[in-house]
């Protein structure tokens, strides 16, 4: 408590003194400065440093200033613009995409039952061509058989005919000339024929 | 015991460059001494700071001009936060209370607000100090908004609609309303020159009031020597602590006297344009001259607190 005191009163013994001491100076003829003083070569050191600065600033930093940021303005107006363009390409897009969509929902069991329908006349199809395949080789193998069936008739018959000209030789005890095994081969083949046919 | 002249001289310009007052350490900086008024003249140090001020601002700046100039944004948070600083002037101060064609004026906005918030912050660097603390430097720069506020809109809109709009836009009997126009443009008149002027000694005042009080507050140091160790320390630790906590309200400072001078250039010139463009149109005055500007007709904004 003492120490605030002590402490107050110094400080109010400097402030005393202060104003004392300004009050010695202020009334002394010689000094007494004024605040509101104008020193002229601060005035025109004022005027030479601020018109430099106007002129090189003006000159050298604010047209590209301006310059780049009226540049950077229209380049985010562009942008969005741009974006909001896009935005809205988007959203048609997506409209359009929906309905798409929607259609091919419904269209879904139409094209189902169109697949339905292809699949059955392609499987029609294929079974006709086969049946149709199948019916073209079966005639023709009967063809192959009814010709190899004949070839080895033929066989048979020539082989009979020799068999029985050589029998008929030894029979006859004479040799058959070639007119009479045409003759016998020939009433044979005829008789033959004619059992196979009946 | 006599400091308060120190701290006096502390924020007054001078031809001396003053390092650590209480030993009388100071540099004599070029120029010639006055015997008569003790002022002289000179390089001072005021006008040091200020090419200092705007030799940073150029090296600043102008690399930063030749990066964006493509459109691209500048990398890095350097550059973004000078060039944050462009922006803001742009979009918050010229184009609410200028209008459209706000580009056309946002050189000299940008110009004094950077010079003056530079200057203002040298104040806060120790052994420096505020060139916006000398009534002078604030004046020329006030003088400076008034001439672009003038020129612009006698550029703009010609003579004749730029002295116009002094004049009260009134609804009224034409013979009346000369009569009652009259009256009003010299105060109208003078109202921007006084506004110009308070712009100047407001930045001065609070400059000024700022540096006074850290000076003042820290030469409580010296001023106990010699009166105890025990009040000595006291009075350092407390001196100290309160230029501390003062200075962060001076850095506020800065920044917002720094901004009220561009934001009132600003609105003045918004609503000279504005007025001298009513104008223009009402009589088919040469409305649109000095500009390129698109023909789309004007549209200023309405600064809140112009006559009207």
């Amino acid at each position: 408590m003492v120490r605030l005191r002590f402490l107050a009163g110094s400080l109010i013994f400097v402030f005393v003194d202060v104003a004392r001491a300004a009050a010695d100076k202020a009334g002394s003829p010689a000094a007494a400065p004024s605040a509101m003083d104008l020193r002229w070569d601060t005035a025109i050191w004022s005027i030479a440093v601020f018109l430099f600065l106007v002129i090189i600033l003006r000159a050298k930093a604010w047209g590209p200033v301006l310059e780049g940021l009226k540049k950077r303005e229209e380049t985010i107006r562009t942008s969005l613009e741009e974006a909001k363009k896009t935005r809205d390409e988007m959203v048609a897009i997506q409209a359009q995409f929906q309905k798409e969509l929607a259609d091919a929902h419904q269209q879904i069991p139409r094209l189902m039952e169109e697949a339905r329908k292809k699949a059955e006349e392609m499987t029609n199809e294929m079974r006709a061509k086969g049946m149709a395949d199948v019916q073209v080789e079966r005639e023709r193998l009967r063809r192959e058989m009814d010709i190899a069936k004949d070839q080895a008739l033929k066989e048979l018959w020539e082989q009979a005919a020799m068999l029985a000209s050589v029998l008929s030789t030894k029979a006859l005890g004479r040799a058959v000339t070639a007119d009479d095994h045409r003759r016998l081969l020939g009433d044979a083949m005829q008789e033959i024929s004619q059992a196979s046919r009946n | 015991m006599i400091f308060a002249a120190n701290a006096f001289d502390h924020v007054l310009d001078s031809l001396h460059w003053h390092v650590f007052e209480v030993w009388h350490w100071e540099i004599p900086l070029p120029g010639l001494h006055s015997a008569f008024d003790g002022k002289g003249f000179g390089v001072t140090k005021y006008a040091i700071l200020m090419m200092l001020a705007a030799g940073l601002i150029c090296w600043i700046y102008i690399p930063l001009a030749k990066k964006i100039q493509t459109g691209e944004a500048p990398k890095g948070s350097f550059w973004n936060l000078f060039e944050s600083i462009l922006t803001f002037i742009r979009d918050e101060v010229a184009k609410p209370y200028i209008g459209k064609d706000a580009d056309h004026y946002v050189h000299y906005l940008w110009t004094v607000f950077l010079f003056v918030l530079t200057c203002n912050l040298f104040g806060m660097i120790p052994f420096l100090g505020s060139p916006t603390a000398s009534f002078a430097m604030t004046s020329v720069l006030a003088a400076g908004s008034y001439v672009f506020i003038n020129v612009s809109s006698i550029m703009r809109f010609g003579w004749k609609s730029h002295l116009l709009s002094f004049a009260p836009h009134l609804e009224m009997p034409m013979a009346l309303r000369i009569g009652i126009s009259l009256l009003l443009w010299p105060i109208e008149f003078m109202g921007l020159i006084i506004k110009c002027f308070v712009l100047a000694v407001r930045l001065f005042a609070n400059l000024f009031a700022g540096h006074m009080v850290l000076a003042t507050i820290l030469l409580f140091i010296p001023a106990v020597r010699g009166l105890g160790e025990g009040l000595e320390w006291t009075v350092t630790i407390a001196s100290v602590l309160g230029v501390v906590l003062l200075s962060m309200l001076e850095l506020f400072v800065a920044l917002l006297q720094a901004y009220l001078f561009t934001f009132l250039t600003a609105l003045f010139l918004g609503g000279v344009l504005e007025h001298a463009e009513h104008y223009a149109h009402e009589f088919g005055g040469d409305h649109g001259h000095g500009h390129d500007h698109d023909g789309h007709g004007h549209d200023h904004a309405h600064p809140a607190g112009h006559h009207h």
